[in-house]
């Protein structure tokens, strides 16, 4: 996960050069101020729910939609042309297929261990064969999963689910932090026995004040399972998005919410955090694309810029 | 191609800008035009390694999905107040969870819009069951007391009728005209069993169940799907077929 890809080194570029020779200059740096920079990719999807193969071509709503080869192939593609990316899911990896009831999230995960996910949090539907279906998932995955509002006691998931993680990209420390809807109204007692549910906007935003100030990360995402927004008073993404100072982007999962672009939400400190979630059935890919600028010659964390947001993609 | 590089020079330049009068986080920045609609995807590429990854699981998935695991004799359909697929599926759960439980079932309920799909006449394969009940909806049981059980079918006449078996009941202009139960003509049980989905009990499709005590889940959490697969199982090995019918348990009357 180490920087791959070598930002080439510039001349800082004086202000008032003509426009059009900035057109040749990729990425450029403007004015002197500006010292490093930095191009961060983020794909993420959410709420596969085993949906390994594209949806039948007769399906009224999606034909011939989706598939997790055509996933990989459009990762790779965007791998090729961008150089590294960092790659997460907003969780519900499972259920909703027959895969998942003949194989139990199985190949789910080896196929995402396949494409290079990188992080992925816990949705409610990722406890459906119990917690210890759900540490076998995890025992076979490559990727770490991060949850910070549940506690699971002893239930063993304590020792194997993060509540945050690091990821060293593109010369930038990238914080997750993660986080999940409460579980007791949508599972069976017994499938969840020893988890103690915390409501989650405190609990993230410490943490991804930790992850700033103590692990000195340059860009804080949540992996949200909570739902992109309710009609009532229940803590949703756009609520955590509100509700907290430290979190600088929300890739969310749950309501299966279509957001035909990214959203953005002013947080506590009046900054505006940004919120995605691309529908489900890995259906579309998500892909925010950021610029981070370090300013005033100083040595201080590069300041993280929204540089483009793109539409996700349809597959 | 030149000119929408210079675009978006032009539009970063601007972009930096505003970086440099104010430190905060500004979303700033162009919307490329993406082919977007779902259903015309143009990214149709498929992962070799990936597909090699899956072919193992999907040709077995496959092969089981396509067993037969009974016969129908005739068009399952579904329809409003009463259709012979939600009176068929109902009637068998209610059959097949009362011989697993060794309970006394008096009631089995099932949303209208639950059912997906209807069923042909022949052969019933195990994806058809997959497709007439995607959702992974556990079968519960609950027990009701007359009120609440008459609280229910007045849900049900609202909305025109439903699935349901072990009930008859008369639906005038919308309301809850009459019912009674099959297995208790004189309404003398204090309590009855019903069986339904957690969907149902829990709020899903406006029914909020209400019942008395604990909600009992069966063995394993059965899923309303493995639930059907069973019954229809059942009934394919004892040399049986399934006989879709209506037998006018909800009447409709519609008065001036």
């Amino acid at each position: 996960m180490e920087e791959s890809r070598k930002l080439p080194r510039r001349s800082f570029l004086k202000a008032g050069l003509p426009i059009l020779g900035m057109a040749f200059i990729p990425g450029e740096v403007f004015g002197q101020s500006f010292k490093r920079e930095r191009r961060l990719s983020i794909l993420h999807t959410n709420d596969w729910h085993s949906r390994i193969d594209p949806f039948p071509v007769n399906d009224p709503k999606f034909p011939g939609m989706g598939g997790a080869a055509r996933r990989s192939a459009l990762i790779n593609s965007i791998r090729k042309e961008v150089g590294d990316v960092l790659l997460l899911d907003a969780g519900d990896i499972v259920q909703g297929t027959p895969y998942f009831n003949y194989y139990a999230g199985v190949p789910e995960i080896r196929l995402m261990n396949e494409m290079g996910y990188e992080c992925a949090t816990l949705g409610n539907h990722d406890f459906d064969n119990g917690i210890d279906g759900l540490k076998k998932l995890i025992g076979l995955a490559k990727f770490p999963f991060v949850n910070c509002n549940y506690d699971f006691g002893s239930t063993g998931l304590e020792k194997i689910v993060r509540k945050s993680v690091v990821i060293k990209k593109s010369g930038l420390r990238i914080g997750i932090v993660g986080v999940g809807i409460d579980l007791k109204p949508l599972l069976p007692a017994e499938n969840i026995l020893g988890i103690q549910y915390n409501h989650p906007v405190e609990i993230a935003d410490s943490e991804a004040k930790r992850l700033k100030e103590n692990e000195n990360c340059d860009l804080v995402i949540c992996l949200s399972h909570l739902g992109y927004e309710y009609s009532d008073t229940k803590v949703s993404d756009r609520v955590l998005a509100s509700q907290t100072r430290h979190i600088d982007l929300v890739i969310g999962g749950h309501t299966h919410s279509f957001l035909e672009k990214p959203v953005q939400v002013a947080n506590l400190e009046g900054r505006l955090v940004t919120i995605n979630q691309v529908g489900w059935a890995g259906l579309r890919l998500g892909r925010i694309n950021y610029h981070f600028s370090s300013i005033n010659n100083t040595n201080d964390r590069p300041i993280s810029q929204i540089e483009v947001f793109k539409k996700s993609i349809a597959i | 191609m030149l000119q929408k590089l210079f675009i978006n020079r032009f539009i970063h330049l601007i972009f930096l800008l505003a970086l440099s009068a104010c430190s905060k986080m500004v979303s700033q920045g162009p919307e490329p035009q993406l082919p977007y609609e779902i259903g015309k995807g143009n990214l149709t590429a498929e992962d070799a390694k990936i597909e090699a990854i899956i072919a193992p699981y999907r040709e077995p998935l496959q092969k089981s999905m396509a067993e037969t695991l009974c016969y129908s004799d005739a068009n399952a359909t579904k329809e409003l107040p009463e259709g012979s697929l939600g009176s068929m599926i109902t009637d068998i759960l209610r059959s097949e969870i009362s011989m697993q439980t060794q309970t006394p079932i008096d009631i089995c309920f099932l949303n209208h819009g639950g059912l997906r799909v209807e069923w042909p006449k022949g052969a019933i394969v195990r994806s058809m069951v997959f497709e007439l009940m995607p959702f992974e909806n556990q079968l519960q049981i609950i027990q009701m007391n007359a009120n609440q059980v008459e609280g229910m079918l007045k849900l049900i006449a609202g909305k025109g009728g439903s699935p349901i078996s072990g009930i008859r009941m008369e639906i005038e202009n919308g309301q809850l005209k009459s019912w009674s139960v099959d297995g208790d003509p004189n309404k003398e049980k204090a309590l009855y069993n019903v069986l339904t989905s957690d969907y149902l009990v829990n709020g899903g499709d406006s029914y909020l169940l209400k019942h008395e005590g604990e909600i009992k889940f069966l063995q394993g959490n059965l899923k309303v799907r493995d639930g059907i697969e069973a019954a229809i199982k059942r009934i394919h090995a004892n040399g049986k077929t399934l006989k879709p019918m209506k037998d006018g348990r909800i009447q409709k009357i519609t008065t001036p």
